[in-house]
């Protein structure tokens, strides 16, 4: 049988995706990579563009650099195929620049005539920004239940916000300043709730990181950012913001005491915070 | 993405249309123009400015500096709060150029200890400047929050500290005129009490998120 294979870039650590087969559609290991791909088959079979179909994939996963690229054909007997198809950095950043463009006066106007009460304008802007926002939260915190949490919590701040957004001013900037408020807000909220932990394959394969994991895997599961945290930040965060230990439990398991459990969640929180702060790329 | 859906379906649902967006520089200028009238009007009902002040303004070009300083200061920080209460709309420069125009303006009276600007002096001495200040701000933060209310500061208590912040030191610079001048009065009866009124504008601001979850964005 066939198989895809999803492989993420390492440095990225982004869900950038390399297929490096010509397979039909239906057997990828990941719920991410199952999200973005059957995204990617079912735009292409509906609309049967295959050219920019990478662009496609590339705009979901929130990240500029694509290091692979490929493109997908639905065959006569109707099963999807995929091929590898090397593209210049320099086209896609020319592709990404002007799908940046054209979403942004496109959401600008839907925006404005959402202010007016339009409703099919403003359900079409709601349903575009969802797979935006979520393309952009999994890319920097990953695939969890909390990043969901997060899509509903950053559109009911947009349906807040709506009327503050001036048509005059840039629709990017003003949807990220609320994404990334929302995304920190979201996580500083999350209490101990119900556990999540069987989608993720239990909290020893989380706590054993790296070492009983397929490297891949681990990959797939995290975005950028929380890569970025220091492995005491990052587990911390994870069992208690993400799995949703109490501090108690957290601090049984990491065998540390709880105010120290505490102040690391704390810190890694303030951390993501300035990260977040400093990531201009959705802006630009 | 169903729960998206469903969620998307009832937010769209019977949309409201909402009013423009107001012009958030053209709101700031007309609160801290009115508020500053507001200042100097109360400020003069309650007992008479220092009797050669105005004049000081014209003679001591160092004093006339250090006044206009103030109200650049305080003019820029009530930009900044208000563009604060507008998701994007304050850059990180505009912010840190508010911030070092007041310190550098507050820096002035701590150069006051080695070099004051005006020869120290009691006239025109008002024996509750600081109650004054404080009374006199209180009316102008709750404007502020008033005015901020209608938009969607995503860090509301920051939002109402800078607002609290002009609000306090409009009353602390009018009595530079009104009141004594010596830099240690100054600073422990003008801006020190100007200073508190920021965490009373926050107490404000955090009491008003608790009642309103809606609006307490964090």
């Amino acid at each position: 049988m066939s198989t895809i294979t999803v492989k993420h870039s390492c440095l990225a650590l982004s869900c950038n995706l390399f297929l490096l087969a010509d397979v039909p559609v239906g057997y990828v290991k990941h719920s991410a990579g199952i999200h973005v791909l059957q995204k990617i088959v079912n735009m292409a079979a509906m609309e049967d563009r295959l050219e920019w179909s990478w662009l496609k994939a590339k705009t979901m996963t929130g990240r500029t650099t694509l290091l692979g690229s490929f493109s997908i054909a639905v065959n006569s007997r109707g099963s999807t195929t995929i091929r590898d198809e090397p593209v210049s950095t320099k086209t896609v950043e020319k592709h990404i620049t002007l799908k940046h463009e054209s979403d942004e006066k496109r959401w600008s106007k839907l925006m404005a005539n959402a202010q007016t009460g339009n409703e099919s304008d403003y359900r079409q802007l709601l349903t575009e920004l969802t797979d935006v926002i979520y393309s952009f939260l999994c890319s920097r915190f990953g695939n969890y239940h909390f990043t969901e949490d997060c899509v509903q919590e950053t559109l009911i701040a947009i349906h807040q916000a709506r009327h503050t957004y001036d048509q005059h001013r840039p629709f990017r900037p003003w949807l990220f300043a609320i994404v990334r408020h929302k995304a920190i807000d979201t996580l500083r909220k999350q209490t101990s709730r119900q556990k999540v932990t069987r989608q993720y394959k239990g909290e020893q394969e989380i706590l054993s990181q790296g070492s009983q994991q397929n490297e891949a895997d681990n990959e797939i599961i995290r975005g950028h950012l929380l890569e970025s945290l220091s492995e005491q930040h990052r587990e911390v965060l994870v069992l208690t913001k993400i799995i949703g230990f109490s501090v108690v439990e957290a601090a049984e398991k990491l065998g540390i005491s709880e105010s120290l459990v505490k102040v690391r969640v704390h810190r890694a929180i303030r951390k993501l915070k300035k990260m977040m702060e400093a990531d201009h790329y959705e802006q630009a | 993405m169903n729960k998206h859906e469903s969620l998307i379906s009832n937010l769209s649902s019977k949309l409201e249309p909402v009013s423009a967006p107001p012009n958030i520089n053209r709101l700031a200028l007309v609160w801290f123009a009115s508020s500053a009238i507001y200042v100097v009007a109360v400020t003069q009902l309650f007992g008479p400015i220092r009797p050669n002040a105005i004049t000081q303004l014209g003679t001591e070009p160092r004093f006339a500096l250090e006044t206009m300083m103030g109200v650049a200061a305080i003019l820029w920080f009530s930009l900044l709060a208000f563009r604060s209460a507008i998701p994007a709309a304050l850059s990180r420069q505009f912010a840190v150029a508010g911030m070092v125009l007041m310190a550098l303006w507050l820096a002035q009276y701590v150069i006051g200890f080695v070099s004051p600007t005006l020869e120290p002096s009691s006239l025109g001495a008002r024996h509750h400047c600081y109650i004054e200040t404080m009374v006199y701000s209180l009316p102008v933060i709750l404007t502020g929050l008033f005015f901020v209310r209608r938009l969607y500061p995503l860090r509301p208590v920051r939002t109402a500290m800078s607002i609290s912040l002009v609000a306090g030191m409009l009353p602390a610079l009018y009595m530079q005129l009104a009141c004594m001048y010596e830099p240690a009065h100054i600073l422990a009866f003008h801006i020190l009490p100007g200073l508190f009124m920021v965490g009373v504008g926050a107490g404000i601001a955090a009491w008003w998120c608790q009642r309103h979850p809606e609006f307490g964005n964090g």
